[in-house]
């Protein structure tokens, strides 16, 4: 659940402000055809990525790199084309160029993003139970909860956009959030030539020498991505803020009580929507710093228990390991590699499950135990606690033991066998 | 004027569409890894390249695309024949660990990769969750031998070789910049 909490707010947030943004401006500059021209651009991009996630979901026909080189491509020519239309906004021609282009830059926003979120619910790791299963469920809980948090979100910041004064502020805001995103797209869109897509055909190559500074830039939308979404939260806040301080008292003229309590009524109105709105922009840096940092955390492994030596022989008491829960372990071969090796005892049984601390498929990250489940620490997986000690797969890799007079006993030699997993 | 609107739209969805099923490309675009390139490590020929997440099958068996960054791959060719492995062909039965560094030399992703086929034939690879960064990847072979694999070594049927090599080999490749394009 916390994963698509912050992942679909992690995609949709700056194509989400930037679109009511641009929809406020259009329905502010144009009126009812300004808000029909761009309403048409977002069905447009929504029912695009609808196509392009069915297409993509069902054939192998979507190469998605080529596609966002060329989406980048867009958002950059409708930025332009938008920013230069903004400047000469007095114009008669410069309404059909915003308009359009504002349209063109919003689908465009949405149809870079919102296809693969379309897709997350159909690529959700059930473990194999299923879309019934309290995976899948909690799974699509986080994702429709992030989805309608974002809409009330957009909803929210498009009153307060509609309303702040003078129009210029909200234009500007939107001018600089485009920027912002277009700065960004300017790196990922060189994306192909610095690591020499082949399908490119370009005749150019990409050295350090030469475009030192396209690589660089590139690498810094990379290493700074979260910088360019911050940067649009600041300037969505910027606005809630102006907004919630132009209502804070009544400015305009009033002739009797009522109209006074009337444009009290109004600004109150406002003040609570920006609140919403901001309280909503804090629900996001919640979700994108600390449930993120959260949810991507590095799982600590839980220090190893004690044991005994006995000649060739490790022997570890069954009354300390038939709690039911994860026991680590770990061994100093001669060879001075650590040898690490779990047990856990089987529900419902007297059986032990009992394996290297390794698998084949993620080598020696790790097991830890979560919600009384054993989890591997690099991929995640829940195991099979019944199938722990069986060969294959995710499971732990088998470690042959004993039962005798009360103790669990492991042969050195085994474990030796085992430390090429810990090198 | 709603009309032309609506015209739009249609257009819109349409061409998307078309676009969409026009691809004559199968669904994936390999990324070559390092500015190294191809590189002769012991017999044989490797190469590294990446791409989007994919699903496995058994599911089990590798990490699953759902928290993964990107596929990673070695691709190999044998290009002698001191082992019986045919010259130009896949070599099964390979132990591939890799270890992912970062600019300042830190490791920030290990693991093993797992022999399987896609559609462009056999290789060594595996689902990975790697933060965008500029990477170094150092590849350690080991030899069939660890997986069970025998060698003829008598004079009348024997390959070349008295036997496999017995510390494994390594190969690095540098200047990674990966960034996801999918």
């Amino acid at each position: 659940m916390l994963k698509y909490l912050w992942t679909v707010t992690q995609d949709l947030f700056v194509a989400v402000t930037l679109v009511t943004w641009m929809h406020a401006v259009l329905a502010r500059r144009y009126g009812k055809q300004g808000r029909t021209i761009h309403g048409v651009g977002i069905i447009a991009g929504v029912v695009a990525s609808a196509v392009m996630a069915a297409v993509k979901g069902n054939s192998n026909k979507i190469i998605s790199s080529h596609w966002n080189h060329y989406i980048y491509a867009f958002i950059l020519g409708f930025t332009l084309i938008f920013i230069l239309s903004s400047l000469f906004a007095g114009k008669r021609w410069s309404k059909l160029t915003l308009c359009l282009s504002g349209a063109g830059l919003s689908a465009a926003l949405i149809f870079y993003q919102l296809p693969g979120v379309m897709l997350y619910p159909f690529n959700f790791n059930t473990m194999g139970e299923g879309y019934l299963s309290s995976y899948y469920m909690v799974r699509m809980a986080g994702w429709l909860l992030a989805l309608l948090l974002l809409v009330a979100y957009s909803r929210m910041l498009y009153n307060c956009a509609l309303h702040i004064k003078p129009l210029g502020a909200v234009n500007g805001l939107l001018t600089a959030g485009a920027l912002v995103n277009a700065a960004y797209c300017f790196g990922r869109f060189f994306a192909p030539w610095v690591n020499r897509a082949k399908w490119l055909k370009w005749s150019v190559k990409y050295t350090e020498e030469s475009y030192g500074w396209i690589g660089s830039w590139m690498m810094f939308t990379a290493y700074q991505s979260m910088l360019f979404i911050w940067l649009t939260a600041a300037l969505a806040a910027a606005c809630l803020i102006i907004c919630f301080a132009q209502n804070v008292r009544v400015t305009e003229p009033w002739d009797n009580p009522a109209q006074h309590r009337k444009l009290r009524a109004r600004n109150r109105h406002f003040r609570r929507t920006a609140c919403g709105a901001m309280a909503a922009l804090l629900l996001f840096t919640g979700f994108l710093t600390i449930i993120k940092a959260y949810d991507t955390r590095v799982v600590e492994l839980s220090a190893p228990e004690t044991f005994t030596e006995d000649g060739d022989r490790i022997l570890v008491p069954m009354e300390a390991v038939n709690d039911f829960h994860l026991h680590r372990f770990e061994w100093q071969t001669p060879n001075g590699i650590d040898v690490r090796w779990i047990v856990v005892r089987k529900p419902n049984s007297a059986s032990y499950g009992v394996g290297l601390d390794a698998c084949e498929v993620c080598g020696n990250a790790g097991y830890y135990e979560r919600n009384g489940l054993v989890v591997c620490r690099r991929c995640d997986v829940v195991m099979n606690t019944n199938t722990i000690g069986f060969k294959g797969g995710c499971n732990p890799i088998p470690l042959p033991y004993q039962v005798e007079g009360g103790n669990l006993v492991f042969a050195m030699a085994d474990l030796i066998a085992g430390e090429r997993e810990f090198k | 004027m709603k009309k032309f609107l609506a015209l739009l739209l249609a257009v819109m969805m349409l061409s998307v569409s078309a676009f969409a099923l026009a691809e004559e490309e199968a669904g994936f675009d390999e990324y070559e890894l390092g500015v190294e390139g191809e590189q002769e490590v012991g017999f044989m020929t490797m190469a590294m390249v990446y791409f989007q997440p994919v699903d496995m099958a058994p599911a089990d068996l590798a990490a699953p695309r759902e928290g993964s960054d990107l596929h990673i791959e070695v691709d190999l060719t044998a290009n002698e024949n001191p082992y019986g492995f045919p010259v130009d062909g896949w070599v099964p039965y390979l132990s591939i660990d890799y270890v992912i560094k970062d600019t300042e030399g830190k490791e920030v992703v290990t693991g093993s990769m797992m022999p399987m086929a896609a559609s462009d034939g056999p290789h060594y690879g595996n689902n990975i969750a790697l933060p965008e960064g500029e990477y170094s990847v150092t590849l350690s072979i080991k030899s069939p031998s660890e997986n069970g694999y025998l060698l003829h070594v008598d004079d009348e049927t024997g390959v070349e070789a008295d036997g496999f090599w017995t510390e494994p080999l390594e190969a690095t490749w540098t200047g990674w910049k990966f960034v996801k394009e999918w």
